[in-house]
Formats: structure tokens, sequence, C-alpha cells
């Protein structure tokens, strides 16, 4: 049984679907109008939200856009039924986050189908139930990785946490082993291991790197409780911007501490997103006076896996501790653009790689489709760079709106080709 | 489980206007009889639209107006999309058939601001060419149709039926399909 809203200005129609959701066995939710609709929405939290279009006040475009602002209903599917059907229509209101659409006038069969159908999508996707397989370690190409034990994949409904979120200042993710907070720092030599950590890097900009690594930090937050997303870039972070979050400090702050990186001064650069709880710290908004060393990135990422128990790193661009990083994660995954610039790039990928003494076995590469129109063929890209494609990102017409929100795409469209994507690739990292 | 139709009153259909400057949504009471026979009743020239909502027809997605009750003037109207193709049927169309097979025709329409393509479907008996000229209905339609806005070509309406403004038509061309 599923609790369904149903937000309809027309008194009788709310009647009719509310009897056929009861005669399916689900509890029906009644709003007449758009902002009623969202009260209902945030107190009630239901399963899933039927929405029309036109309706006075908040068209249900509106409450759709505003529904998926909130953390607490950035996930519901949201059905929207329109008697407004033409193709242009249904894009405004995928634009919008919904994730279906139907016509009016619709029979009762078809539109009990198509709600079973997105309930238990919503509920095998992105946000699954307890009972999923666990997720699979990459235990073959790093015997000796992390103590942690294997997660399982829990539901964790964005809005439930919302309470337990750390505030963002401040904010102790990292405890020091003694709980002074001027504990010893962590040595790089400590560290030469692999640590629990992934690393996203872009062979050039603007080919979705940091989108991914946002991506895969959120879809990490389904699995974990800490997770941390560091942006390594050099300059012009862009975490914030994406999240719409102002940031506390980045890697910069840390750069007067040399290579002895102590844990009160990573906590102090660290922002904790105020719906999730995620870790991040972000790359300077302008040039830096320097670059951290290796030892100190070694350093750093060593801190971090004391109070994460996942880190997601995003690097573009590599420097020395940059390159330091690659070799203490999990998983590199490298994200090629579907363009002859971006394939020509990889094509020497596999020897910078190795120059870098990053252990080929656990690079991924993923190849991002970033425009509608389709680009090289995964298959022509894995023969130009001479190494398989590990997964693709499809082009996503949701994307525009997540960057726009300030919300992930895993967050706002769970059921986006592009969220599935990012899913079952965080299944195999 | 019936198959019940759960989502539109009994006795509405919900029809779009289009006019060159604007797209009207809205549901219309029939009151027991087919929109196109209200829409060719001579005694008339407005139809009642019940829960109405107004858009710049090139930007169709953008509610610009809305009103619980609006009437449209049929005269002003350039096509009338609606969901289903026997959302569009006459009262006269049912009828006339009976006994002899229909005979399926591509028609292609163009009036000012629009180009509508579809499909008409006549009795044997009936001379299409006579028929599309020398009627009397003001609207005629078309089943599976498109009405494309000329200014903006991207914009495409589709319906199971398009009911089109013989009035306003400069051109109609049209062949067996």
């Amino acid at each position: 049984m599923a609790r369904i809203l149903v937000i309809d200005d027309d008194a009788g129609l709310r009647q009719m679907v509310k009897l056929m959701l009861e005669r399916e066995g689900h509890e029906a939710i009644l709003a007449e109008n758009g902002q009623a609709g969202i009260n209902a929405a945030l107190a009630q939290q239901p399963d899933m939200a039927i929405v029309d279009l036109m309706m006075p006040g908040l068209s249900g475009y509106d409450v759709t856009r505003q529904l998926r602002t909130d953390a607490r209903t950035a996930t519901m599917p949201i059905l929207i039924l329109t008697a407004r059907s033409q193709p242009m229509d249904k894009q405004m209101a995928t634009s919008a986050g919904a994730n279906a659409f139907m016509s009016k006038p619709v029979a009762s069969r078809e539109l009990t189908a198509r709600l079973s159908e997105l309930l238990e999508s919503h509920a095998a996707s992105g946000f699954p139930s307890a009972t999923t397989a666990p997720i699979t370690p990459l235990t073959g190409s790093s015997p000796a990785t992390t103590q942690a034990p294997t997660p399982t994949i829990k539901r964790l409904p964005i809005g439930a946490d919302h309470a337990d979120a750390p505030p963002r200042a401040p904010a102790t993710f990292i405890a020091s082993p003694s709980g002074s907070p001027t504990a010893a720092p962590v040595s790089a030599r400590a560290t030469e291991r692999i640590l629990p950590a992934v690393a996203v890097l872009s062979v050039r900009g603007g080919g979705g790197g940091t989108t991914l690594a946002i991506n895969l930090t959120f879809m990490f937050r389904r699995l974990y409780e800490r997770v941390c997303l560091l942006d390594l870039s050099m300059a012009g972070g862009q975490v914030g911007l994406y999240l719409h979050l102002p940031l506390r400090g980045s890697w910069a702050d840390l750069l007067p501490l040399g290579d002895q990186i102590d844990p009160r001064t990573v906590n102090s650069v660290i922002t904790a997103h105020p719906q999730q709880g995620v870790g991040i710290i972000g790359a300077p908004t302008t040039p830096p006076s320097g670059a951290l060393t290796p030892a100190a990135s070694t350093s750093l990422l060593s801190t971090l896996s004391t109070g994460f128990q996942q880190t997601v790193v995003d690097i573009n661009g590599v420097s020395a501790g940059a390159g330091a990083i690659l070799g203490l994660t999990r998983s590199v995954v490298v994200i090629l653009s579907d363009d002859p610039v971006s394939a020509q790039i990889g094509s020497s990928l596999s020897q910078n790689l190795q120059a870098m003494n990053v252990d080929m076995r656990r690079v991924r590469i993923v190849v991002n489709h970033s425009r509608p129109e389709p680009g090289i063929p995964a298959a022509l890209i894995a023969r130009s760079i001479g190494l398989p494609i590990h997964a693709e990102l499809p082009y996503d017409v949701n994307q525009m709106q997540a960057i726009r929100r300030g919300v992930p795409t895993v967050m706002l469209a769970p059921e986006s080709p592009y969220a599935q994507a990012i899913y079952q690739l965080t299944r195999t990292l | 489980m019936s198959d019940k139709v759960v989502s539109v009153r009994k006795g509405y259909v919900s029809a779009e206007f289009l006019s060159e400057s604007h797209r009207i949504s809205g549901d219309v009471n029939l009151r027991g009889q087919p929109l196109i026979d209200t829409l060719n009743d001579i005694n008339s020239h407005y139809i009642r639209l019940e829960n109405v909502y107004v858009s710049p027809i090139t930007d169709p997605v953008v509610f610009s107006a809305q009103n619980p009750v609006g009437q449209v003037r049929k005269e002003g109207t350039s096509v009338v999309v609606l969901p289903r193709e026997e959302d569009g049927y006459a009262k006269h169309t049912i009828y006339s058939n009976a006994g002899t097979a229909p005979i399926y025709y591509s028609l292609f329409v163009a009036m000012p601001g629009f180009e509508v393509r579809g499909g008409l479907r006549m009795g044997a008996l009936t001379d299409i060419e006579s028929m599309l000229v020398r009627s009397v209905d003001k609207f005629i339609t078309i089943y599976r149709a498109t009405a494309k806005l000329l200014s903006h070509p991207e914009i495409e309406f589709y319906g199971g039926s398009i009911l089109v403004n013989r009035e306003m038509a400069t051109l109609f061309a049209v062949e067996k399909a």
C-alpha cells in the first residue's frame, strides 16, 4: 500500500481518483490547490504525488519545482496528469522535475498501471530498500584496502535525515585520537595503503567531472552516514556553485600547514551540506599561492578517511599532490567526453596514469554524453585510448535543472537515465 | 477492475483553441452534442469554456491568464485540438456512413499562422473536393493531425482530432491515403 497525494483543483476528479486508489489498496491524500498540495507533501511525505498542471494560483509546474527544491520531497515520484498533453508540455513538466506524464483523459487501468510502475521503479532505483544486494567492494585489485565492513544499501529518505544532519558550523567530522583539538597529524608514511576514497579525474575542463563527483558523493550518501567531497581543482572551484552553497573554506586554507595536516584545521574548512550532512571541502575561487605537496595531499586524504566512510575527490588537472591521491584511492574514475578532443587527449591517458604510478586495475573509464546529439561511440573511444569503457553516462535534460536548483541530479530526478547510470556506477566502485 | 475514464468530468471534453496569438485550454460542457456540431451551430458565435488557461501561442507552456469560465469566439479560432479521435466525431458523421466502407484521405491545410496535416475519413459516396469547398459547415475534423505554428516551426500541436476552421483556410490539398 502506498500513500499517494492527489493535487487537483477539480473536486470531482479528486474524488474519482481517490476511489480508484482506494480500490487498489492505496491511501489517498487530497489537496485542492498547489499550495495545499505542497503543505501536505511536506507535512505527510507521501510515497508519490499526482499533480494536475492547470490549477489556479500555483500551477502544476510551480508545485513540482517547489517539491523538488525541498529535501523532504526531492526524490518523491511525481506524476503529472493533465489535459495539456502536447510534447512541449511533457518536456516542460520533465524539466520542472516530474517523473512521469499522462494525458487526460486516462482510463483507470492505465493510471493504476503507471502508478505501480513508478512506485516499483522508485523503490528499486536510487533509493533501494534494505533487501537490495550489498554493494560489491573492489577487492580484486586492492587486497590491502580499508577495514570498513561491506556496506549494505539502505533506504534513506532524503528528508528523514534532515534533523540529524550535522550542523554547518561548527562541524566536527574528524575526531582527534586523544580528544584534543590539537591532535597529532596523520603522517604520510602511515598512509601507504588504499583508502576508502574514489578519485574522479577529468582529462579536460567542461567534461562533466565535477557533476559526476557531486552525484557520486550524494549517491554514496545513500550507502554511508559520513561522506566527503574534496574538490582538488587548482582554482575556480565549482562545487559550491553547483550546490548553491557558500563554502567555509578550501584546501588552499591548509597550505600554511605544510606537510603536516592536522584534524582541527581540516574540520575548520569542511562545510556540511545542510540537508544531507555531506562534508565538502571546496577549491579556492582565486588562484592559490601554491599547491598541496604529495605528502600534504596524502596526509589530508588519510585524515579525511578517519572521519568519513567514503571520500570522493574531484581532480581537474593533475598536480603532484593530486597525483599522490590517485595512488591512494580505491578507484580512479577517469571521465571522457564523447568528442574528438577528449578522445585524442585520452589516447595518452594510459601512459600518463602509469607515469603517476596509478595501478591500472583500479582505473575506470567513464564516457560522458553531455549533449543531446550523438557523439563518438564509446567503442571508438575505447579503441582510441586502448582501455575498456567501464560505464557511459547518458545525456540528461534534468542536468541543467539540477544545476539551476543546486540539487544533484541523483536527488532531483532519481529515475532519470543519468541518475540510474550513477547508481550502477556506484555499485561497482 | 473497470476501465473507466477517471480524469475528465462526464459530459465534458478538454480542448485547446488555437489562434494566431493564443493557446486557450479549457473544458467544454458538451450537453449531449459533439463539439464539432456545437462549433458548426450557426445560432451561436461563442463557446463556453470552463477552467480556462491561456498561453501566448509563441510561448505555449507559460500560463499568461487563468479564469474559471470564459467564452471563446468561434470565428477567431483557427483550429481546435482534441486529445482523442472520437472527440472529433460529428453526429452526422456517426450515422451517415452506415453501410458503406469509408475512404481515407490525407489532407493538408494552409491557413494564416498554421499548417495542418492529417487524415479525413469520408463515406464512399461523398465527393471529397466538393465537400471541402461547398460544405456549409465552418469546421471540419481532421484525424490524427498536427498543427504547426509557422512563425515557430518547432512548436507543433498533435491531436487525435483537430477541428479546422474552413473559413480561415487558404488551401486544401487532398489525396487518397
